[in-house]
């Protein structure tokens, strides 16, 4: 058995989205590239406002300027993550309608078609592990800045990327790759007329409403117990440990890149047939 | 032409090489991300100051928090790809997290040099870890020699960074390391709670050979510590792969 590098080339365009004929979706590469490229736009940006901003009306959060620079990107980041979550969620919400009307006609998914789903499956969770990224950078920021300066908010210069920008956009990216994940590659898991909710779904983005769900029981102890600062403080624990529910990726990776290549194999064995080679 | 030869072929197809690229981002966002904050969480103000790397409790914190998730890579790894690179592989960009965290935050918006700064690294105990793995093909050995390797070598090897910071001074009468005179001129909130700290225990009477009782401490935990990072790569990244949440 042997195959062409046209049957090849045919599965690439589907993947990268310059043959979008049948697909109704952004495809993956573009969704790719545009969604890493603003995100890290964001968090650029961000950092460059702390820079400008960070001393000079960080150090009170009792001025009308601490609520005009760093209370006006609070509002701005929320608004971005709205927009985000309701794009994400909303975009996905069906099953794919190839899908359906391949697997009434045939009883299962076209295997070229279904790698464009495992191919935009992963480029949600590479736009969500630059948030990850994001986490990383804050979190360590976030104890620089407590070294020099004694809280007196939650929404300190160095909170307002980390707890309202980056937790929750990892939340929300991980959140949409589930979604995806659910709506498109559900068989996968559960066989094609399988029921049930992959407990890989699951787990992915609870590691991001943890580390969310985390920030009001920090909040809350540093308010109560006078912790300024040692970043070794054990109530700071569970950030890793909601950390540790994003190695269910590998749940993802390793259930569906065997997947990919099988359907690879697959659609250059039919082209192979089809084509008399 | 064999299923191997294939496979081998199929994987330099474009569609495999744009899914390569989606998977390279996810693996490095997420091992920087997952040790990184386990760093600074477990090893945090030990690894963030040169005058808090001390002989008693850094070699000891240091290793073990940074073993923890290291593992995970490094077990499923071996496990699902049989590459001998996944301990490399989450020390390294666990480190590139906290360099770039040091350099753009700690010295880029504090002000805080450098040198006063840098973090430990765990790279060279990390490939020692996976070589091991990769000769022995066995969990069980490589904990009981990489994962004491792994705490054992912690500190001699970091001591090379930390030589410099530990040459006595002498300033107003009183005799300091460098790292302490450095720690004394940029305060911060937790430095003399953490002096009052260090300065108790009786490990001090042991004087030179105290490093060596804490190096064998951190080794014997480190060889623990293995197996709780093999739990955790078994409980949410294995398991999830068989369990499907039942829809009533």
């Amino acid at each position: 058995m042997s195959f062409t590098d046209t049957s090849i080339s045919t599965q690439v365009d589907e993947v990268t989205g310059q043959d979008a004929s049948t697909e109704t979706e952004i495809p993956a590469m573009r969704f790719a590239v545009w969604g890493a490229s603003l995100g890290l736009l964001s968090l650029v940006l961000i950092r460059v406002w702390q820079g400008e901003w960070w001393f000079p009306v960080g150090l009170d959060a009792t001025t009308p300027e601490f609520a005009t620079y760093w209370l006006g990107l609070l509002y701005v980041e929320w608004i971005v993550l709205i927009i985000t979550a309701v794009v994400g969620f909303w975009s996905y919400r069906k099953p794919c309608t190839v899908c359906m009307s391949t697997r009434e006609k045939q009883g299962s998914i076209d295997p070229e078609h279904e790698n464009t789903h495992i191919a935009k499956l992963w480029a949600t969770v590479s736009v969500a592990a630059l948030f990850g990224f994001g986490v990383s950078y804050f979190a360590e920021q976030d104890a620089s800045w407590h070294q020099i300066v004694v809280r007196d908010t939650a929404f300190t210069p160095s909170h307002i990327p980390l707890f309202f920008y980056a937790f929750p956009m990892l939340l929300i990216m991980t959140g949409v790759s589930s979604w995806y994940a659910y709506n498109r590659l559900h068989h996968v898991y559960v066989g094609e007329n399988g029921k049930g909710i992959p407990i890989s779904y699951l787990l992915f983005p609870a590691g991001g409403w943890f580390l969310f769900a985390n920030v009001a029981f920090n909040e809350l102890g540093h308010s109560s117990w006078i912790t300024e600062e040692l970043f070794v403080q054990p109530f700071h624990f569970p950030f890793a440990w909601a950390t540790y529910f994003f190695f269910s990726g590998f749940a993802l990776l390793f259930k569906t890149v065997p997947r990919f290549y099988d359907n690879l194999l697959a659609f250059a064995e039919s082209k192979s047939v089809t084509s008399g080679v | 032409m064999t299923r191997h030869e294939e496979l081998a072929k199929l994987g330099s197809h474009k569609s495999a090489r744009a899914l390569d690229i989606f998977l390279l981002l996810s693996l490095v966002g997420f091992f920087t991300v997952i040790p990184h904050v386990s760093r600074m969480l477990y090893m945090g103000d030990w690894d963030f100051w040169v005058d808090w790397k001390d002989k008693l409790w850094w070699p000891i914190v240091g290793p073990s928090g940074a073993l923890l998730v290291t593992v995970v890579g490094h077990y499923l790894a071996w496990q699902f790809l049989r590459l001998p690179l996944g301990a490399t592989f989450a020390a390294l960009f666990g480190l590139l997290g906290a360099w770039i965290s040091r350099v753009f935050s700690f010295y880029g918006l504090e002000f805080y040099p450098l040198n006063f700064v840098w973090p430990a690294t765990t790279i060279p105990m990390a490939m020692a870890l996976d070589l091991i793995l990769f000769w022995s093909r066995s969990f069980l050995v490589t904990s009981l020699t990489g994962g004491f390797l792994w705490g054992f070598l912690f500190y001699p090897i970091n001591w090379l960074m930390l030589m410099p910071f530990l040459q006595p001074v002498t300033l107003f009468g009183k005799t300091f390391t460098i790292a302490d005179l450095m720690g004394y001129y940029f305060i911060r909130p937790q430095t003399p709670e953490y002096l009052r700290r260090i300065d108790e225990g009786t490990l001090q009477a042991f004087l030179g050979q105290r490093i060596w009782i804490s190096v064998l401490m951190a080794g014997i935990a480190c060889t623990l510590m293995y197996w709780v990072g093999i739990g955790i790569a078994k409980l949410l990244a294995v398991l999830p792969m068989r369990k499907v949440l039942r829809q009533t």
